[in-house]
């Protein structure tokens, strides 16, 4: 016979389990509370839950803990925190003692392509110099910051045109990339946050903790996974970065813009972020603003992961895109409208020709292929 | 309901010698001005301390404000900051006693505006005190929450946050679905001890 209330003066209950019941019985709690026991089970908490008064606060509490553990606390930045400490107490941040570090390559991106760059040298100036150094992505020094050019180890992993790729992080997150996409990681996170750049399109599946936040930065958005699983979508010819969540919840956030950063890194003001859920789509638009939508299915758009493309009412311009990324074809619209008209379809990966005809058909158009250049040709054209 | 410190005649629960020594030079460190310790105190402490903040006042920016009060003011006197035997037990109950700070003013100038310009008293059908209560309770779940070892944490974050199931949990952190049932058992068991009854 085993009590179950420690500290009560009740008499042991009878109660047939194994010795280690306090933790069994807490956990069996936590299944009831959620739902997930066996009627057998359910029989026995509730017949554990009426032999003592003093067993029906244990019950209370685990409720509890699960309910405050649940709704945490809006995400704030310690590194803003840590920032605008540095400018109030007017702070030396030059140290004289960095931590000796592993250069596996230095990261040289090309303005012009992403404006990734400028992106970086903003989040560098927020970052503490010295400490952790590797949760840093690059830091490049600015004239008008106090921050030192430091080396750092990262690695950074991208595929080309017709190729999706998978890559696992150091903490065990997993992310697959889209066709000419890249990610940047450091090769080790350090102790206080993880951060990953991604130029492209993605899905993150990310290995929750609770004391390291990860972040997924991407021209000027910022997402921070609150719990897991997400598509990323942030080509460097897109006007806007999309996310749409499959699992869990993330918040999105963008940042002022590079140069207004630049000019005042020490008021960066505190992001307001919106939170995004399974089924939810935030496009952020460069000025910071965020659009959301609702989708019923959100695998839908990372089906490229598995094979298939979607395209909801995507117009022939934006189609050629996506048949340039994926198979690697150069596609030349011909007929003046062409370009306008929309396509809704799942197109597998794999089948370029099938693909072609299809979608020929689908916009009254035929498809002529030489090599790697296609034409379309509307059937009414001239 | 009294009113004393939830946890500060707690022993400290020092895991490691290793650890302990650690944030007795972080501390050192710190008296003596040197900046990156300091801001090391900002990237151990500073989220944990603000969401234990966030239970009592209940605002973002009000529990943003307790903490930098908090790091401000230790920075400004650090040549003669003392923290006693833990470094831990000493932010918290500085960051609880600067949230309740603020929860006083609050109170006291809303008695303020109800007296002279006759605003109307707040309708509440729970007592201060309760409310107090459980902001202290969720207080001292948050803290519990941070202060558990990681691989417990991790199988707790997913359960509770994220809602898994043992099989999810299991397969994402590589363990087997007993050893997430123990972690969630002691996790809750440890949880449980540290919520005070007042």
């Amino acid at each position: 016979m085993w009590s179950v209330a420690s500290r009560g003066c009740d008499p042991p209950i009878d109660y047939r389990m194994s010795p280690f019941i306090d933790e069994r019985l807490l956990a069996l709690l936590d299944h009831y509370v959620a739902g997930e026991c066996t009627s057998a089970e359910v029989e026995e908490v509730r017949a554990w839950l009426s032999a003592s008064a003093e067993n029906r606060p244990v019950l209370a509490d685990v409720e509890r803990i699960r309910t405050v553990a649940h709704n945490r606390p809006p995400v704030r930045s310690a590194e803003a925190a840590w920032q605008h400490a540095v400018a109030e107490l007017e702070l030396e941040t030059r140290s004289r003692r960095d931590p000796p570090v592993r250069v596996l390559g230095r990261i040289s991106t090309a303005p012009s392509r992403s404006r990734f760059a400028t992106r970086v040298a903003a989040v560098a100036a927020v970052l503490v110099a010295g400490v952790s150094v590797g949760t840093l992505l690059s830091v490049r020094s600015k004239p008008g910051t106090r921050q030192m050019a430091a080396p750092i180890a990262l690695l950074e992993y991208s595929t080309p045109r017709g190729q999706s790729k998978t890559v696992d992080l150091p903490d065990g997150s997993r992310i697959t990339l889209a066709a000419d996409s890249r990610v940047r990681f450091p090769g080790t996170f350090g102790a206080r946050g993880r951060d990953v750049g991604v130029d492209g399109e993605a899905l993150v599946t990310v290995a929750h903790e609770t004391n390291r936040p990860f972040r997924i930065h991407s021209k000027n958005a910022e997402i921070e996974d609150i719990g897991t699983r997400f598509d990323i979508r942030s080509y460097p010819e897109d006007s806007a970065v999309r996310v749409i969540v499959a699992e869990g919840e993330v918040a999105l956030s963008g940042r002022r813009s590079a140069s207004a950063l630049a000019t005042s890194p020490m008021t960066a003001p505190a992001r307001r972020s919106s939170r995004l859920r399974r089924g939810d789509i935030g496009v952020l638009k460069q000025d910071g603003t965020v659009t959301r939508t609702t989708t019923a299915n959100p695998e839908l758009y990372s089906g490229w992961s598995e094979g298939t493309l979607q395209l909801v009412r995507a117009p022939l311009s934006e189609v050629a895109q996506v048949i340039g990324r994926w198979y690697d074809l150069d596609v030349e619209i011909v007929g003046s409208d062409l370009p306008k008209r929309t396509v809704t379809a799942t197109i597998s990966v794999k089948a370029p020709e099938e693909m072609l005809s299809m979608l020929a058909l689908a916009v009254n158009a035929r498809a002529e292929r030489n090599g790697r250049t296609v034409r379309l040709i509307a059937n009414t054209a001239h | 309901m009294s009113l004393s410190s939830p946890s500060g005649v707690r022993d400290a629960v020092t895991r490691d010698l290793s650890e302990l020594r650690e944030t007795q030079n972080l501390v050192k460190l710190i008296r003596s001005g040197d900046v990156p310790a300091f801001g090391e105190l900002y990237q151990r402490f500073w989220n944990p301390l603000y969401n234990f903040a966030f239970r009592y006042v209940q605002s973002a920016e009000e529990a943003e404000d307790v903490v930098q009060e908090l790091f401000f003011r230790i920075w400004r006197n650090r040549a003669q900051w003392q923290v006693g035997t833990s470094l831990q037990n000493y932010l918290y109950a500085a960051a609880r006693n600067g949230a309740l700070a603020r929860l006083r003013r609050h109170a006291s100038a809303r008695r303020w505006r109800e007296k002279r310009i006759g605003e109307e008293p707040e309708e509440s059908s729970v007592s201060a005190d309760e409310l107090l209560y459980a902001a202290e309770t969720s207080a001292e779940i948050e803290r519990a929450l941070s202060e558990m070892p990681p691989k417990r944490r991790a199988v707790c974050a997913l359960r509770w946050i994220d809602g898994l199931m043992y099989a999810e949990i299991a397969e994402r952190l590589g363990i087997t679905e007993k050893t997430v049932e123990n972690h969630l058992g002691t996790g809750l068991k440890f949880m449980r001890e540290r919520i005070s009854r007042g």
